[in-house]
């Protein structure tokens, strides 16, 4: 009998996921819209965690492609580092904007939590499966 | 095979019906949990109000009144500043029927000077004040020395560092609790320290429209009516006699509050009772459609032994089993949507939000699990009753 081949389903969610990331700040997600046009501290911040999901998208795209063990944990690793960073990012590694009650504090900050989390714990899945395939000498 | 290992068993096996039933049970405690949640946060807004108002009756500019929104400036925090001469405050502050009587003077920072937002200034005098100083000493604990801010809970700027405001450094000393009010974006300092301000302000150029000296002049005057007095007619009694002035009893700012609280908990709760009357119906009728789906499956569990009573506890088992997952799941998707985006939800409601604390959390969690259980094992009950009277020969004898 033939045998289904099993669905990346973990990296398939990453990669939506850091896509969601990545499109969602860039827009409806994304920092204060000033009335002056002033661009507050929360505007690099967004840029940076675009690039930090435009990098988890392309380990996730990558990781669909190969199935060496070892390629997918040194990706998976990759992958909680940028989550960890993506989550620290607005707030703990770089100011936002001065009022909580501003759009980086309300929307930004708390979705950017939410989502990296998620992909945090992905990537550790990832990575504990990962292990577990170079372990037993079968590719992921 | 013990009835809760084969519910569990079954659950597994059938994925499809699990996440069904599990999905109808996420969306009723999500709307539970959530729902009471929210109204939770909305009294203790409006308490919080209630308590740093302090205030019976706030006396403003009667120029400043007609535009201004008072409540706007508690509840959403939006900047203003008006003055009045301070003579005309302690003429106010005489008045028959008042207790206590203490000045304020607010002042709007200039956005360029400090980070990216304008901030309100509030000034009070420590001698008189009884509405921000019971906070301040909550919060806080000392006196503040001439320039010394404290920051509402959602000012984001820490301890320690210093706020320019019109030229002048002012250290940052410390940080107030939340009220979940727009109380919480302002800075808060002496009356001294506010003059001073207006001093740089005026030196820089600023207009500002004060009428004269800046230490001869407030914003609002806080007075507490005795025992007795009728705040109405305090209120009324300076409107009348001082013309100049504008007196606002605070009890009809937040009864305005107060009643659209009242709005929102009552659509609140005719959603949850809505969703729980809806989902209870749903349930039924799914468990009651799945009994002629399972009545071979029982069938033969009766032929190998398994009691009635038995089988009734693998169908309720299966019902707990479902209600817990998916009760945990709906409080957690619940709490995820409104903990991180509370901010956002009292800016879009404009209305106080206070977050309840960890022991009403897990308290209203508790609950909104136990009301899920219930709601499951409910609709579970019949269809598991009708379960255990099948007859098992006459369903295989029919199969055969």
């Amino acid at each position: 009998m033939q045998t289904m081949k099993k669905l990346p389903v973990l990296t398939l969610l990453q990669f939506v996921l850091a896509v969601f990331l990545s499109v969602g700040i860039a827009t409806f997600l994304g920092p204060c819209v000033h009335a002056d046009g002033k661009i507050g501290p929360c505007k690099a911040i967004s840029q940076h965690l675009i690039a930090l999901g435009a990098l988890m998208a392309a380990s996730a795209t990558v990781m669909l492609l190969v199935r060496s063990p070892g390629v997918r944990i040194a990706l998976a690793a990759l992958t909680l580092l940028a989550a960890v960073l993506a989550f620290l990012l607005p707030g703990c590694l770089q100011p936002l904007c001065m009022m909580a009650t501003m759009r980086c504090h309300t929307v930004m900050k708390p979705a950017v939590r939410i989502i990296s989390s998620a992909l945090a714990l992905i990537a550790v899945c990832e990575l504990v499966g990962g292990i577990r395939a170079l372990r037993l000498g079968k590719p992921a | 095979m013990k009835p809760e290992k084969l519910a569990f068993r079954n659950l597994i096996r059938h994925g499809g019906r699990t996440a069904l039933l599990g999905a109808l049970i996420v969306l009723l405690s999500v709307a539970l949990f959530g729902g009471s949640t929210v109204v939770i946060s909305l009294r203790n807004g409006l308490k919080s109000l209630g308590d740093r108002l302090g205030a019976d009756v706030i006396v403003i500019p009667s120029t400043a009144a007609a535009r201004t929104d008072l409540s706007k400036l508690f509840l959403q925090g939006t900047t203003g500043y008006y003055y009045m001469k301070a003579g005309l405050a302690e003429q106010i502050a005489q008045t028959e029927g008042v207790e206590r009587a203490s000045s304020q003077i607010f002042l709007a920072s200039l956005k360029a000077d400090c980070c990216s937002a304008v901030v309100q200034v509030i000034g009070f005098d420590p001698e008189t004040d009884f509405s921000i100083l019971p906070w301040v000493e909550h919060s806080y604990g000392r006196s503040l020395g001439e320039l010394d801010v404290l920051v509402g809970a959602k000012v984001n700027i820490d301890v320690g560092v210093k706020l320019r405001i019109y030229g002048t450094n002012c250290p940052v000393v410390g940080r107030l609790a939340s009220t979940g009010t727009g109380l919480d974006t302002a800075v808060y300092c002496t009356i001294d320290t506010v003059r001073t301000l207006l001093r740089a302000a005026n030196a820089l150029g600023h207009s500002l429209k004060v009428p004269g000296d800046p230490s001869l002049v407030v914003s609002a005057v806080y007075l507490k009516v005795k025992k007795g007095y009728s705040i109405e007619s305090v209120a009324n009694h300076i409107n009348i006699y001082f013309r100049k002035a504008k007196a606002v009893p605070t009890r009809g700012m937040i009864s305005g509050v107060s009643d659209s609280l009242a709005g929102i908990a009552s659509t609140v709760a005719v959603i949850i009772g809505g969703a729980w009357l809806l989902l209870l119906l749903i349930l039924t009728a799914a468990y009651m459609l799945m009994v002629n789906e399972r009545k071979k499956e029982f069938a033969a569990l009766r032929v190998i032994g398994m009691s009635r009573a038995m089988l009734a506890r693998t169908a309720l088992c299966e019902a707990a089993l479902i209600g817990l997952l998916g009760g945990l799941a709906g409080i957690a998707l619940a709490a995820l949507m409104i903990y991180p985006f509370n901010d956002l939800i009292k800016a879009r409601l404009g209305l106080p939000f206070l977050l309840p604390g960890p022991g009403s959390f897990v308290t209203l969690a508790l609950l909104a699990l136990l009301s899920v259980l219930a709601v499951g094992m409910l609709a579970a009950s019949l269809a598991a009753h009708r379960l255990s009277r099948v007859d098992a020969g006459v369903i295989l004898k029919e199969e055969s």
